[in-house]
């Protein structure tokens, strides 16, 4: 699993992880963000044999739905937006008080694009394994993500390299591309 | 093979048969206005041509309600001779219609009853000869000369009608007497491997890179009796997180044309599991293209290739997410966890052999205040289990319920924890008689994986009990496989140096250890989060992510199966 992200718009840490920076589960997120370059994202890659319509349709909106490609002639990377440095809380990127948060966009339509990036938000005080609903109730340098076993606030290590997680934790990836929180 | 049907002649007694029926027309001997005849041969009837169903032109006593009309069959179900009288017969008349004028009316006889009472026969009758036709109840599938059991019972039961423990494979049959190292019940004892254990590879490193970027998770992988299918999540360079699929070789090497992206979307995808059924690979798995995270099901044929649209199985404004994957042996059937009434909880989906969902999601538990998270399911010949974890940040209890076939629970969920510790992560596997969960505790002394054996009928054969010893470390990511008389565990621990690596271990069905914890890898940085299936000639492939290379990236070793069960 990987970690997701909390809110439909910042998912986070592994099963992997759900990253959380809404205001709580069913609670979308506050953070405006802006608006992608999108359009002409989405992907045709796949060479299965169903088939790939004409034009744009959508993806199987529905429950049962099954998936029609919507034959998005281009794949382009997810936007990245980042207004600060998540692994750098004090390089003055943010003001006093704030923090950087990462977040993700999904896609609304299918071929738009993902956006992932960070942005500066009044830090919260939640530390590793602390509950939290949102982003904001982390400390700077945290993500709040859905984990499997309790949204919580976990601390942001580099997916390469030596993780610096606490020990017992190992650096599971969340799913802002990227980015990985120690559980 | 075809029967005459039994007692199913025509027997009218207090009505008169229209002789000469089907083909023949016979001049009917009306009475009295109103009379008006359904029919004046057989062929004016609906359903006559049905010779299952007996309906015929017959001259019954008119009682002014107009019999079936239009044509149709007459409810009715009577007795017959072979009168053709045009008034009822007095001598055989009942009920006072004796005196009732006749009038033709289509009747629907007594329909051909072709049941014999023999549970291993599939009985059918022909409606175009009206004979009964008797197939088999139960079919050789794998072609070695012994049938399964028929659908909704076990090998044993006695109206099982078969006796082949694993109709899938010609390698399993009870007339096989030699257990080879395969991972397979050869001999229909309930025992995988009998007496072998599994152990790391003595010869060098097993271990081979499957993904190609960073950073990678492991998904799934299962066996189809030539290859391993190996479910991955990667993140490609820019572009999206996606699932791929590689068939791999028996020593884990890439089957050309190596990995092929299974999900195209334009959010990220997040590999769950997949499941070899005989001819097909199910694969489940949660990705966000449609503004959040849902759950989708697909299938790919023996090598790997999609074959299926990916069928969307939920639809709801939250996360539907961590998938898990079971096959009852006609059915899929999947779990997830999703916040749809506003906290997690734990759902499931029925899924047809061709990927489509039977029946609607449905809620297998009802969280307040505190959520139900991280699901896994194991198909037993009588139902399903489930285990979770009902869990907020400061309360974690490993729960277990089981179901029907259609997810309709049976009896109450079951707290295997006491929520004092964190315990988190169960996995389940159904083995012989009971249902085996593995779950991590964090918190309890040892900080390791314990394990609890349930029956069937939901009762607790064995609780809590450690079945690893990481000392003053941690034991993570624990999966199973069914043995029959014992269980292999893989897990992560961290005791040999603050990496983790995997573990492999096998315990009895009491989870008594009967072996040694054997270190599987041994690389730098953390192995993690082993997948595992038996693989050929008894090896058990192992799918895991590892940070050797300082990338996260999913590789795959493998065990091979010893003769001798180390004390």
């Amino acid at each position: 699993m990987r970690l997701k992200l909390v809110s439909a718009a910042i998912i986070a840490a592994s099963l992997p992880a759900v990253l959380v920076f809404g205001s709580g589960a069913g609670c979308k997120n506050e953070v405006v963000v802006p608006p992608g370059e999108g359009g002409s994202g989405g992907s045709s890659a796949f060479s299965g044999t169903f088939s790939s319509s004409a034009g744009p349709k959508d993806a199987g909106k529905d429950g049962f739905d099954a998936y029609v490609d919507p034959g998005c002639t281009n794949q382009p990377p997810p936007i990245q937006d980042f207004h600060c440095d998540p692994y750098d809380q004090n390089n003055g990127d943010c003001a006093p008080n704030d923090a950087c948060y990462i977040y993700v966009q999904y896609p609304d339509e299918p071929c738009g694009q993902e956006v992932y990036g960070a942005v500066c938000a009044p830090a919260g005080t939640g530390g590793q394994g602390d509950p939290c609903q949102g982003a904001t109730d982390c400390e700077a340098g945290t993500a709040c993500v859905v984990t499997g076993s309790g949204t919580q606030c976990v601390e942001l290590c580099p997916l390469t390299g030596p993780s610096g997680c606490p020990d017992g934790t190992i650096c599971e990836p969340i799913d802002v591309q990227g980015f990985g929180g120690c559980l | 093979m075809l029967r005459h049907a039994a007692g199913a002649a025509l027997l009218i007694g207090t009505t008169a048969v229209v002789v000469g029926a089907c083909g023949g027309r016979t001049g009917l001997d009306m009475k009295g206005p109103g009379e008006i005849p359904d029919c004046i041969v057989d062929a004016d009837c609906d359903g006559f041509n049905n010779k299952c169903r007996n309906v015929k032109c017959l001259m019954v006593p008119d009682d002014g309600s107009g019999g079936a009309g239009g044509g149709g069959a007459s409810s009715s179900s009577s007795k017959a001779s072979s009168s053709s009288s045009t008034k009822a017969s007095s001598s055989t008349a009942t009920g006072g219609t004796a005196d009732l004028p006749l009038v033709a009316r289509c009747v629907e006889t007594e329909p051909v009853d072709c049941g014999d009472e023999n549970p291993c026969t599939l009985d059918n009758c022909n409606p175009y000869t009206g004979e009964c036709e008797y197939a088999p109840a139960t079919v050789d599938l794998d072609a070695d000369g012994f049938k399964g059991p028929r659908e909704g019972t076990k090998v044993g039961d006695p109206d099982s009608c078969g006796d082949d423990c694993d109709d899938t494979n010609p390698n399993a049959n009870p007339g096989i007497k030699i257990e080879p190292c395969d991972g397979v019940d050869n001999d229909c004892n309930t025992i995988v491997d009998d007496n072998m254990t599994f152990l790391p590879y003595t010869t060098g490193p097993q271990d081979k890179q499957i993904s190609e970027h960073a950073s990678a998770d492991a998904g799934g992988i299962a066996y189809n009796g030539t290859n391993y299918a190996a479910l991955f999540t990667e993140s490609q360079p820019a572009a999206s997180t996606d699932m791929f699929n590689a068939m791999l070789t028996g020593l884990g090497d890439k089957v050309p044309p190596g990995q092929q992206r299974v999900t195209a979307v334009n959010g990220d995808s997040y590999a769950g599991t997949l499941l070899w059924v005989g001819d097909r690979f199910g694969v489940v798995w949660s990705d966000r293209r449609d503004s959040d995270y849902e759950i989708y099901f697909t299938e790919l044929d023996a090598k790997g290739t999609k074959i299926r649209p990916d069928q969307r199985i939920t639809s709801i404004t939250e996360f539907s997410i961590y998938p898990d994957l079971a096959f009852t042996g006609n059915h899929f059937v999947t779990v997830w966890q999703d916040e749809r009434s506003g906290l997690f909880d734990i759902y499931g989906q029925v899924i047809d052999i061709d990927g489509n969902p039977v029946g609607e999601n449905k809620q297998l538990t009802m969280a307040s205040a505190v959520k139900n998270e991280a699901p896994s399911i194991a198909a037993s010949s009588a139902g399903i289990g489930v285990t979770w974890t009902h869990n907020d940040t400061f309360i974690h209890i490993v729960m277990f319920q089981r179901f029907d076939f259609d997810l309709n629970p049976i009896g109450e969920p079951i707290e295997l924890t006491d929520g004092t510790t964190e315990a988190v992560y169960p996995t389940i596997a159904f083995n012989k008689d009971r249902y085996i969960v593995a779950w991590a505790d964090h918190d309890k002394m040892p900080k390791g994986i314990y394990a609890a054996a349930i029956g069937e009928d939901g009762t607790i054969l064995k609780g809590v009990t450690s079945v690893t010893s990481p000392g003053t470390h941690h034991s993570r990511y624990p999966v199973l496989r069914a043995l029959g008389d014992r269980s292999l565990l893989v897990y992560s621990d961290d005791r040999d140096g603050g990496d983790y690596e995997l573990y492999s271990r096998v315990f009895d069905n009491d989870l008594e250890p009967i072996s040694a914890e054997f270190r599987v890898t041994n690389a730098p940085a953390d192995s993690v989060k082993p997948k595992i299936t038996f693989g050929p000639e008894g090896d058990v492939g192992i799918l895991f992510r590892d940070d050797r290379t300082s990338e996260q990236q999913v590789w795959f070793t493998r065990l091979k199966c010893q003769t001798t069960i180390m004390p």
